[in-house]
């Protein structure tokens, strides 16, 4: 199981950092074609900001899954020499649980707010402001999978005595 | 609730739970278990936490300086500054406080320039004979400036959360910044002298001129984005994305160096440096919503302000707290969490918000040179394989020339003030 789950989660990381290339590239255009429209063309874009803005949302959530996928995110590591290797194994587990539980709440959440928030619009763009909002959603999505693999790692890393000398991250 | 909201934030980052995460987790129990607000307000506040503008910034910011970095722009910025300092006693690590300084101008971030310009310095120095720690204990403390110099992403970060103009801040970190260039200068001028340090011969001026004009394309990065701030031509997001797009042309149509298919990964990665800090800036909306409720800010007021009526006091505690604070966490994340706490304080004290935001910046970038959490102290470790440790020790007597900027600026609020008073008005 833990091998099929890996496969998903690499897909779906490959297709974040495919939508974080699109949106990161999109947003800095945007605004390059901005400042030459302003100053070339004598013309605005108007939807510079509300378009940038929502690219840049969509970044910052695929950024953060992967991120997350990498291990990136900061975290302290100083309580690691006082709990030794099989500490280190249990907390990361209960890391994983408890970040599967929160992500999954908010997994809900995040649909629910989705569906009430869908109806209302951009007032220059015109599109509905969930696009914003739906980016957590996706991200959410894709943090889950990592999640639950990471969550099998730890439960094998503390079940399999080969594994359990050895450092989990 | 709030007791309830800290004690677990501090328990959950103790026990190896990421800052975003636990501060994501202790709001999600906090709203649950002790309160009555919707737990839909935890997926509004997360997204309307990185719906900025101004934040756009950052990743722009980034990527520059990651173009600049991959680009081998920073070999040209440091051989220009050896062309420049090079042939004076001790030289070498006067170009490593000068390449700095032009660095800074085109990046807004300290690990940046520890990790760019690090390797190539303190492989110079050793290979001239300096002691290894003295060069990464200076290329650490140099690394300080880059965040001062416009253009800043913490500044960025601050601007967003005091909501005041990212353009004053940017132009009121200048004198700052060459101040702390100009102390570091002195104190290698004074151990040189003690120490004897070797010198370059002096170049030709064919050379310099070639140096020159090697450096003068990307060195002409901090013009565009200062001159088009303060002539009005855009605004600090803007420039941030002019300056990526003109970092990225001369990479790749001037000096080749970047192809089209390494464009992916460096957008990636640039993205992924930037959601570490919005990813935690997502979580600590909700914080810090939390905190407004349970009237945080009025407890921190009272509690300073029945210490002392006195601005010049209230400045000093304010500058040990963040010392501490600094010296302990991320910067960035210090900054999140710090700022809207701390904004009450400023205005019932008649602090200039501009005024500190340079010295909060200028405060927290000591704390990336610093133990037990200074980033640059771990970048150089890596890049030289001297123990952290051994780092530690190193570098604190390079740190008391900013710590005496920091009062300096502190203290004559005109150092940082004047410049964005006089380009921008009162």
């Amino acid at each position: 199981m833990i091998g099929s789950v890996r496969k998903f989660s690499d897909a779906l990381d490959k297709a974040a950092q495919g939508l974080t290339v699109l949106s990161v590239s999109s947003f800095t255009l945007l605004l390059f074609a901005a400042v030459i429209c302003r100053y070339l063309l004598k013309t605005s874009i108007l939807f510079e900001e509300e378009g940038s803005k929502i690219l840049f949302v969509w970044a910052c959530f695929m950024g953060a899954s992967v991120a997350y996928k990498r291990k990136a995110h900061i975290w302290f590591n100083f309580i690691e020499r006082f709990i030794g290797c099989r500490g280190i194994a249990i907390s990361d587990l209960i890391i994983h649980a408890s970040t599967f539980c929160f992500f999954s709440y908010l997994f809900v959440d995040s649909i629910n707010f989705l569906l009430q928030i869908w109806e209302t619009y951009f007032p220059l763009i015109g599109v509905s402001q969930g696009w914003v909002y739906l980016a957590l959603t996706v991200a959410l999505g894709v943090l889950i999978v990592h999640n639950l693999f990471f969550l099998l790692e730890s439960v094998q890393a503390l079940t399999s005595p080969a594994a359990a000398g050895e450092k989990p991250r | 609730m709030l007791t309830m909201l800290i004690a677990t934030f501090v328990v959950l980052v103790v026990f190896r739970f990421s800052i975003a995460m636990a501060l994501g987790l202790s709001c999600a129990a906090a709203i649950v278990f002790f309160s009555n607000i919707s737990p839909i307000v935890m997926v509004q506040r997360m997204v309307v936490g990185v719906d900025s503008f101004v934040l756009l910034a950052i990743p722009l910011f980034v990527l520059s300086g990651r173009l600049m970095n991959e680009g081998g722009i920073t070999d040209k910025i440091f051989l220009f500054a050896r062309a420049l300092v090079g042939h004076v006693k001790g030289g070498l690590a006067h170009a490593n406080i000068i390449g700095s300084l032009i660095f800074a101008g085109m990046t807004g971030s300290a690990v940046a320039d520890a990790a760019g310009m690090g390797a190539i310095e303190i492989k110079a120095m050793k290979d001239q004979g300096y002691n290894e720690e003295f060069a990464a204990s200076m290329t650490i403390a140099s690394s300080i400036i880059g965040p001062i110099i416009p253009p800043s992403i913490p500044m960025v970060l601050y601007g967003a959360l005091a909501e005041v103009s990212v353009g004053r801040l940017f132009v009121g970190g200048i004198v700052p910044g060459l101040l702390v260039a100009l102390s570091l200068m002195a104190m290698v001028a004074a151990i040189g002298q003690r120490k004897n340090f070797p010198k370059d011969p002096r170049v030709s001026l064919s050379v310099f001129i070639r140096r020159f004009w090697d450096a003068f394309i990307p060195g002409l990065t901090p013009v565009i984005i200062v001159g088009g701030i303060v002539g009005g031509i855009f605004t600090p997001t803007e420039a941030a994305a002019v300056a990526a797009v003109y970092a990225l042309a001369i990479s790749m149509l001037i000096y080749r160096s970047i192809r089209f298919r390494d464009l992916p990964g460096i957008l990636v990665e640039t993205m992924v440096t930037t959601a570490v800090v919005t990813f935690i800036i997502s979580n600590a909306s909700i914080f810090s919503y939390l905190l407004i409720l349970g009237d945080i800010s009025e407890a921190v007021v009272n509690g300073l302000t029945s210490i002392t009526s006195s601005k010049y006091v209230m400045l000093l505690m304010l500058n040990i707290i963040l010392l501490f604070f600094g010296a302990v966490m991320e910067a960035g994340v210090a900054l999140i969490l710090l700022v809207p706490i701390l904004l009450p304080v400023l205005k019932i004290m008649d602090i200039d918000l501009i005024h500190f935001g340079v010295v909060l910046t200028v405060n927290l970038m000591i704390g990336v040179a610093t133990p037990p959490v200074g980033v640059c102290l771990f970048v150089v470790s890596h890049i030289t394989g001297i123990r952290v440790e051994r780092l530690m020790r190193a570098v604190l007597p390079y740190i008391v020339p900013p710590v005496i900027v920091l009062f300096l600026i502190t203290y004559i609020p005109s150092l940082v003030t004047f410049i964005p008073n006089l380009v921008f008005g009162k």
